[in-house]
């Protein structure tokens, strides 16, 4: 299990998180939610093992996260980060293979490359120089990137994937086709934390929302049950309405108010 | 690891890498030769192996042990240890611009190594009898990790890929360092004045088997970890926070960088004086030559580096014989305008991070 315990972080003068706690277990799609600056990603961040809380303590299977070295937390968790970048001229097969640890022999390694790319559409960009990607491509080679690194540890099963943003630079078929990968590494047992702006998604996608605001945790249960329309007005200080039909997702649609228009004006 | 079947269109996914290295291997046997055989006086190959059989005759064998073997070694070791320190500061800023005579690091050395020539007579006889001999290289040494220190600090502050930054930077260093040196001028007398003039412009020459076997030896020994570093330094180029989450150790691999391009640079300045450019020259031929991945480059630049000095030496010797121009005259005219090509381009591009 990944926990966050009562944490508290703080940068400079302005606390970002306070008090805060989270679980993760083995097998779970988690999404978390809320507005900008409520601190979602710095919630990942302390997550991911970057750095030490100023109260509070994150647990990686029982043992305190910032204690680990970086190469023993990379076979545990792989993270994806908002805006992944690269300053070489990488090919995009190239760029997977930095998650190949040495010992694994070349033929093994070709192999889960091409899988995990094949996974995000990318299979016949292989031989691609990454700068020459769109940037929902580029973003999409890196989650490959993560999937591999997450897949090539010894011990894959006990892994946690962290996205953070993922599906910020896509279209619509791809956020969904991220999300099924998200969902598809769950369903092998890894752990997965993901933030989400996208409400839908994380209401149809996930085992488990949690909600925060201003730093934090406001509600945390299966999407279904958390998600209605007067705490998301609440939340995002606008006016969210929630629609609920039996054996679905709920849908969340913001009401646009007076200034939208249907049609053409002028 | 390799994904040899996927390389976009380089030299090397045209004929694979190994031919490669074998011709660059080759040329620099070629030029290494050259630098031995050629000059005021030539010598043949016969002359050569006779020479190190032990049964050449006492000219040759003077020529051969006395000048020219030690300016060829020396020069492998310049050549090597720079392309190595360059190639390394430029993984690790995420920064194709850092090369170390450019961010000030060579003209810290320059700063330690000119004071030890300068005050060296004031507290030389302080320092412990075995420690004595190598007070120079000491003394650039402490003068290129300082600047080391300072530019990694620099950089991490000003978020690392900041081209521009770094090299404001680095010119402003340059500037301290050289008022630095300007002021030990100053104080300098006759003999020291003219020592430090030939020094200051570089040159391989120092025909002194005790200096070129100090920086041999340390700029190997720094080059051979520094080569082991291919992978983290790839990894390096996904940002550190990513190279972190792909198990990297941050803190340590950037102190361990620092800590073996100060020795190199600081051993080869000792040496050979400030050489600029071929930190900055010979990893980019060595990208276009084997592409990005470090594990290829590192060697590359090396093998490339040390072609270039011994080429660069060759070219100013048999320039205008039999006079010998300073090496670092020759290396700057060819790099400087190589560096202003590059930010041409990089400017045409329209980024400055690319």
């Amino acid at each position: 299990m990944l926990e966050a315990q009562g944490i508290t972080v703080s940068f400079g003068k302005t606390t970002v998180l306070r008090d805060v706690s989270l679980r993760v277990r083995p097998g779970e799609l988690v999404a978390l939610c809320g507005p900008n600056g409520a601190g979602k990603s710095t919630l990942l961040a302390a997550m991911a093992g970057d750095f030490q809380p100023e109260r509070g303590q994150v647990f990686i299977e029982g043992a305190i996260i910032t204690g680990l070295p970086p190469a023993e937390l990379a076979r545990r968790r792989a993270v994806l980060e908002q805006s992944p970048s690269l300053s070489a001229g990488f090919s995009v097969g190239e760029l997977l293979a930095l998650s190949i640890p040495r010992d694994v022999p070349p033929e093994q390694a070709d192999a889960l490359i091409a899988r995990k790319l094949h996974s995000v559409g990318l299979a016949d960009r292989i031989g691609d120089n990454c700068q020459i990607l769109s940037g929902g491509q580029r973003h999409r080679a890196h989650l490959a990137r993560v999937l591999v690194q997450l897949a090539a540890s010894d011990t894959p099963d006990t892994g946690y994937l962290m996205l953070d943003e993922p599906t910020s630079s896509l279209d619509i078929a791809h956020q969904i086709t991220t999300m099924r990968i998200a969902r598809r590494a769950a369903r092998e047992g890894a752990g997965v934390l993901v933030v989400l702006h996208d409400l839908n998604l994380a209401a149809a996608f996930a085992d488990r929302v949690a909600l925060m605001h201003d730093g934090r945790m406001v509600a945390d249960g299966p999407g279904a049950k958390i998600f209605t329309a007067d705490r998301l007005s609440a939340i995002y200080e606008t006016e969210i309405a929630v629609e609920r039909e039996d054996g679905q997702a709920p849908r969340i649609l913001p009401v646009y108010g007076p200034d939208a228009h249907a049609g053409p004006e002028l | 690891m390799a994904v040899t079947t996927t390389l976009p269109r380089r030299v090397a996914g045209v004929f694979g890498r190994r031919p490669l290295f074998g011709a660059l291997g080759a040329l620099v046997v070629l030029v290494a030769f050259a630098e031995v055989a050629l000059g005021p006086v030539r010598l043949g190959p016969v002359d050569l192996f006779s020479v190190l059989i032990g049964n050449g005759e006492p000219g040759p064998t003077a020529i051969l042990l006395q000048i020219r073997l030690p300016r060829m070694v020396l020069g492998l070791a310049v050549g090597m240890g720079l392309a190595l320190s360059g190639c390394a500061l430029q993984g690790v800023l995420r920064n194709p611009l850092a090369d170390p005579g450019l961010i000030g690091v060579t003209a810290g050395a320059a700063v330690g190594a000119v004071t030890v020539i300068v005050l060296g007579n004031f507290f030389i006889g302080e320092l412990p009898a075995f420690v004595r001999p190598y007070a120079l290289p000491l003394g650039a040494f402490v003068g290129s990790i300082l600047v080391t220190g300072f530019v990694f600090t620099f950089a991490s502050r000003s978020g690392g890929t900041n081209v521009a930054m770094l090299i404001l930077a680095g010119v402003a260093v340059n500037a301290i360092a050289g008022a630095l040196i300007g002021a030990m001028v100053y104080i300098s007398d006759d003999q020291q004045l003219r020592d430090l003039t030939f020094w200051s412009m570089g040159s391989i020459a120092s025909g002194n088997w005790m200096s070129v076997a100090v920086t041999s030896v340390v700029a190997v020994a720094s080059g051979l970890f520094l080569l082991r570093m291919g992978r983290t330094l790839d990894l390096f180029q996904l940002g550190e926070r990513a190279a972190f989450h792909a198990g990297v150790d941050i803190e340590r691999q950037k102190r361990r960088i620092a800590l073996l391009t100060a020795l190199s640079v600081g051993a080869v300045t000792a040496a050979a004086g400030p050489i600029g450019f071929i930190g900055l020259v010979a990893p980019h031929m060595a990208r276009l030559i084997v592409g990005p991945a470090h594990r290829h480059v590192l060697p590359a630049a090396a093998l490339i580096g040390g072609a270039l000095i011994l080429g660069a030496d060759l070219g100013v010797r048999l320039a205008v014989p039999p006079s010998e121009p300073p090496i670092g005259l020759a290396t700057s005219m060819i790099g400087g305008p190589f560096f202003l090509w590059l930010l041409m381009r990089r400017m045409n591009r329209g980024g400055g991070n690319a």
